[in-house]
């Protein structure tokens, strides 16, 4: 199928880096490049030329791709142009390109008619959503496996099961001769239970997936000038706070991030929480608290080891910053809860990474497995337990045929994550297993 | 041509399809021949005697209650009257009847004959007569030519069948009758794909050999009703038994299996899982021990017993010796042998939801042709191709029912979007709102459009507003409230938790250990009406948030369901598996949810479609 449209999008995260890529598909890509090279070449398939790029009286020397369809990502005709890196660069040959026909891709939609063209399945298009998102070694994993389609195979699995189940009742349902045993009741029960706790773990599982995913968020709070920004800077090593040594220089809540054991930990530095009277400042308070309600962790900070008196209900460590300052005899970890460390001379702060991660996701994460981090397939497996809930709540006080069709929507709805929803999957079952008819 | 006689339809076969299709178009006041092989082979019942049956129930009484004769033979030809499936719930509770298998026919028979603008000829039909893509009459054998401006083929298994049984093979229909041998090349003529199927019957034995001692009766029950509710109430007049084969028996089958056409290759047909041969059986589930068989009588003023379970296609000595096997069949006489039959149908995913011919106007298929089995089904797909055939003569729009509405609707559009390989036999599991296709209900949910469409008559009509009348009533006397107190005796006698407050009479039939008639006989209410109404308001209360679910469920899907598709050329749109191109091309669904039912076409094909139709701008 032909759309209308050329689509045009950088390939590559935005910000700085060594290459751009940019990528167009669609039917007049081949067109366009020939025009922003200004050469009438016949590429050859999937071969890198080596062209100048002209744009807005600049030229770049990049390296350019022709992939003709089907056989590119999108399953139209594609063009890469890798130019040097720089957001300035990558951006001024988009818009070139747009003047050349092309139209700036929404989101995903590279991934869309990759999708349309059977390039994709619908949850490897999930997968790879997740992929081109993951910005850590674990939720790359997830995305990868997920591609791979490791999690259909764990859904098909419960699946089978109930297909299993309903075989056993709809036989005994269409054919009225034969009566269920105590024994084989009792047994369907036990499956739907196991099945159920099955499906628990998974959802509770899942809001790890989602840490890995969207990454832990770790709020640091304290009096003004205890060094807030300093520690986020020394965790993250980069500049992104501005530090001075006047009081109250962080007006607004930075954000900065490390990765640590494959997990992304985002920093949010907060406004140092006291009573002000700068109206700018006190906005930044009321963010701040904001974010400490949204926290995984909240590191207090403080330089006269005197614990926080600012009180929260989230998991903390008392962070005692500028040890450098003072003579520290030995240092003992008086409390499992607090610890101290240097921003300055970076000590202590690998101690303080590894804190972070056993308070917030260390026994809970395990890298070999998969979780859902996909809110579609979190919401199936959610319905899917509760109308088998239903199921096991209803078994002795209800008929069979409500029982049976509780557990048809409970598969019929795990079928819209693996995608076999076809009914005669169940009749097949029936007559494979059972001896019946006249 | 010189045509005989000028017919607004033409209906050939006299089957249970079309004993349905010629009555409907006669009582919708059009001039109708019925064509049949033999006269004394209309609405033969050729495999066991009995109507009804788990989801087959509910198809009767649903052609019934659209003004269809079915049920009012069922009941004219009773034998013994069952309600199936009673400890298993209501959405699966169905109705079999045992019949009088020669009163059946003759009874049929007789309404055929005494209907108006109804003619019946002895002929066989040899060709389709079609103009400019349409039908514009018939040929016999006898090269006799008669006009009509719609056919409805209904031959059920005749077309070029042939019998087998061991090394034996015939070309004949059921019971030594005619098969049809020039039909199938006019169908084909006419660019119709043909199909070979297969299905079998057990042997009739003779009753006076039996030793029922060694059975368990199985008696009908005592249902005080009928099967349709125009009728009188029936009684039950005989009954039947249930006993089992030996490993004896199975013994001699596995020794003989070499000899069983099945095995020896000599059957090419598709047969049906839901009736296997005994030989099936036995090879397919070796481990099983023992079978189960049923005694069901042939008639009431014969001996002939119909033996349900041992189907079997194996040479007469084989079949002598392996019935003998069975427990209590020790000096069974065999009267008729067991048979395999092989014949042509169609597919029916060539035809429309009206059960009309892509390809041909004003052609109709009807029954086993359509590659469906049982007698049922058969009526069901008859009374709708009737009705349709008249709709398209008269110039109005197709009557089809959906899923959600009937049994009948789901037969028909499972036939039209699935590409079976086997014989199709209605099951309770193939109906998604089970709970709202109930036995109990067929009448409320189709007499209204019978009645519209012209097939319910006064008297049927009458008989309906009755019945609503008395469940208007007796759901008007449920809402009266019941303080506690009044309530304490009923409740502690089941067992109930005693309500806080008072308690409407509907609310108390919510409990789960007190039914409509505990309220009935505790008030001493409700003496007048009939349990059949009872049981019906019963069900609606007690089941009424399932109900309300799949009710919900429906109007969810409604959008889906009916979002009509343009005409679009399928194999452009990548995205689709190719099986799936290649059946949506091939059927052209009209709805998406046509498209999602069509066999080899995946979730993940109706996605990509919705995408498709999403970047078209069909759907927003």
């Amino acid at each position: 199928m032909r759309m209308e449209k050329t689509i045009v999008a950088l390939a590559t995260p935005a910000g700085n880096s060594g290459v751009a890529v940019i990528r167009i598909s669609g039917e007049r890509a081949k067109e366009i490049l020939q025009k922003i090279i200004r050469e009438d070449l016949d590429f050859e398939p999937r071969k890198m030329y080596l062209k100048k790029v002209y744009f807005s009286n600049l030229e770049d020397v990049c390296l350019v791709v022709f992939f003709p369809n089907p056989h590119s990502y999108t399953g139209e005709d594609v063009v890469e142009i890798q130019s040097h890196g720089g957001y300035f660069i990558a951006q001024k040959i988009i818009d070139e390109l747009l003047t050349l026909g092309c139209t700036l891709a929404s989101p995903g939609e590279f991934s869309k008619r990759a999708f349309i063209n059977g390039k994709l399945s619908l949850d490897q298009a999930e997968g790879i959503m997740d992929l081109i998102n993951a910005e850590s070694e674990m939720q790359a994993k997830n995305g990868s496996s997920l591609m791979q389609g490791e999690l259909k195979n764990i859904i098909l699995d419960y699946q089978n099961k109930l297909t299993d189940i309903l075989a056993e009742i709809e036989a005994k349902l269409d054919y009225p001769e034969y009566e269920y045993t105590e024994n084989e009741t009792s047994n369907i029960l036990d499956t739907l239970r196991k099945i159920d706790e099955n499906l628990t773990n998974l959802i509770d599982e899942s809001s790890t997936g989602i840490k890995i995913k969207n990454g832990i968020k770790v709020a640091l709070i304290g009096t003004p000038n205890v060094g807030k920004s300093s520690l986020l800077n020394a965790l993250s090593k980069s500049n992104k706070a501005i530090v001075t040594s006047i009081a109250g220089t962080t007006r607004d809540v930075i954000e900065a991030e490390y990765e640590y054991n494959g997990i992304i930990f985002r920093l949010y530095d907060t406004a140092g929480i006291h009573e002000s009277s700068d109206e700018v400042e006190k906005i930044g308070i009321e963010r701040a608290k904001q974010i400490l309600n949204e926290a995984d962790i909240v590191l207090k900070v403080s330089d006269n080891f005197k614990p926080s008196k600012i009180s929260t209900d989230k998991p903390y460590i008392e962070v005692f910053n500028k040890s450098d300052l003072i003579e520290i005899f030995e240092f003992k970890e008086i409390d499992k809860n607090c610890i101290f460390v240097s921003a300055k001379t970076g000590k202590n702060i690998d101690k303080l990474k590894e804190m972070i991660f056993n308070k917030t996701v260390s026994n809970k994460i395990d890298s070999n497995k998969l979780y859902l981090t996909n809110t579609r397939h979190i919401d199936c497996v959610k319905r899917a337990k509760s109308l088998i809930q239903n199921a096991i709540f209803q078994f002795n006080n209800t008929t069979m045929d409500i029982i049976s069709s509780e557990i048809k929507s409970a598969w019929i709805t795990l079928g819209e994550v693996t995608g076999d929803t076809n009914n005669e999957t169940i009749i097949d079952k029936i007559f494979s297993k059972f001896c019946l008819g006249k | 041509m010189n045509f005989i006689d000028n017919y607004d339809a033409i209906v050939i076969g006299s089957g249970h399809a079309g004993s349905e299709a010629c009555l409907a178009l006669a009582r919708l006041n059009k001039k109708t021949l019925l064509t049949t092989l033999n006269l004394d082979s209309i609405a033969f019942l050729a495999c066991n005697p009995s109507i009804g049956g788990t989801a087959k129930g509910q198809l009767a009484a649903e052609v019934d209650a659209l003004g269809g004769e079915i049920g009012v033979n069922a009941d004219k030809s009773m034998l013994q009257l069952r309600m199936l499936n009673s400890g298993k719930g209501p959405a699966v509770q169905s109705l079999r009847a045992q019949v009088d298998k020669v009163v059946y026919h003759n009874e049929m028979k007789h309404t055929i004959e005494r209907q108006k603008n109804l003619d019946i000829l002895q002929c066989e039909v040899a060709e389709i007569l079609v103009e400019n893509g349409k039908v514009i009459g018939v040929k016999t054998s006898m090269n006799e030519y008669f006009s009509c401006k719609a056919v409805i083929v209904c031959t059920g298994v005749y077309l070029n069948s042939r019998i087998i049984i061991g090394d034996f093979t015939k070309y004949t229909g059921p019971n030594g009758y005619e098969p049809s041998t020039m039909l199938t090349k006019s169908l084909m003529d006419l660019g119709i794909e043909i199909r070979r199927f297969k299905t079998g019957t057990p042997a009739r034995v003779d009753g006076k050999t039996i030793d029922y001692s060694k059975f368990e009766i199985q008696p009908g029950d005592d249902l005080n009703i009928s099967f349709s509710p125009i009728s009188k109430k029936v009684k039950n007049k005989k009954v039947c038994y249930l006993g089992y084969t030996s490993t004896a028996m199975h013994d001699c089958i596995r020794e003989n299996i070499s000899r069983a056409p099945l095995y020896s290759g000599k059957i090419n047909g598709i047969g049906p899982r839901y009736c296997p041969s005994i030989e099936d059986k036995i090879m397919r589930f070796a481990d099983k021990e023992r079978h189960q068989l049923f005694l069901e009588p042939e008639s009431e003023n014969s001996d002939e017993v119909y033996v349900q379970g041992i189907s079997s296609s194996m040479p007469t000595d084989v079949q002598r010796k392996m019935y003998s096997l069975i427990p209590g069949f020790e000096n069974v006489k065999i009267m008729r042998f067991a048979y395999a039959i092989e014949y042509d149908c169609i597919n029916a995913t060539e035809l429309k939801n009206n059960l009309e011919s892509k390809k041909i106007s004003g052609l109709f298929f009807a029954g086993q042709v359509n590659g469906t089995s049982g007698y049922e089904e058969a009526a069901a797909q008859g009374i709708m191709a009737g009705i349709n055939a008249e709709r398209y003569i008269d110039n109005l729009s197709p009557f089809v029912l959906g899923r959600n509405q009937a049994y009948i609707g789901v037969l028909i559009d499972d036939l039209v979007t699935k590409d079976i390989i086997e014989p199709y036999r209605m099951m309770t599991s193939r109906a998604e709102y089970r709970l709202i296709l109930r036995q109990d209900n067929c009448d409320i949910r189709l007499t209204e459009l019978g009645r519209k469409i012209g097939l319910v008559d006064d008297k049927r009509y009458k008989i309906f507003k009755k019945k609503l009348k008395q469940i208007e009533q007796v759901n008007s006397t449920l809402n009266t409230m019941c303080n506690p107190e009044k309530l304490t005796p009923l409740f502690t006698e089941k067992g109930e938790s005693l309500p806080k407050s008072g308690l409407t009479l509907k609310e108390c039939i919510k409990r789960n250990n007190i039914t409509i008639f505990d309220i009935a006989s505790h008030f001493n209410l409700f003496s007048n009406v009939p349990k059949i109404v009872l049981d019906y308001v019963n069900t609606e209360i007690k089941y009424e948030g399932y109900i309300k679910k799949e009710l919900e469920y429906i109007e969810k899907n409604q959008h889906i369901e009916n979002l009509s598709l343009p005409d679009i050329d399928y194999s452009k749109i990548n995205g689709l598996r190719i099986e799936a191109r290649q059946k949506l091309n091939k059927f052209k669904p009209t709805t998406l949810g046509q498209a999602k039912r069509i066999d080899g076409v995946s979730p993940s094909d109706i996605n990509v479609l919705l995408v498709y139709l999403k970047l078209k701008g069909i759907i927003k």
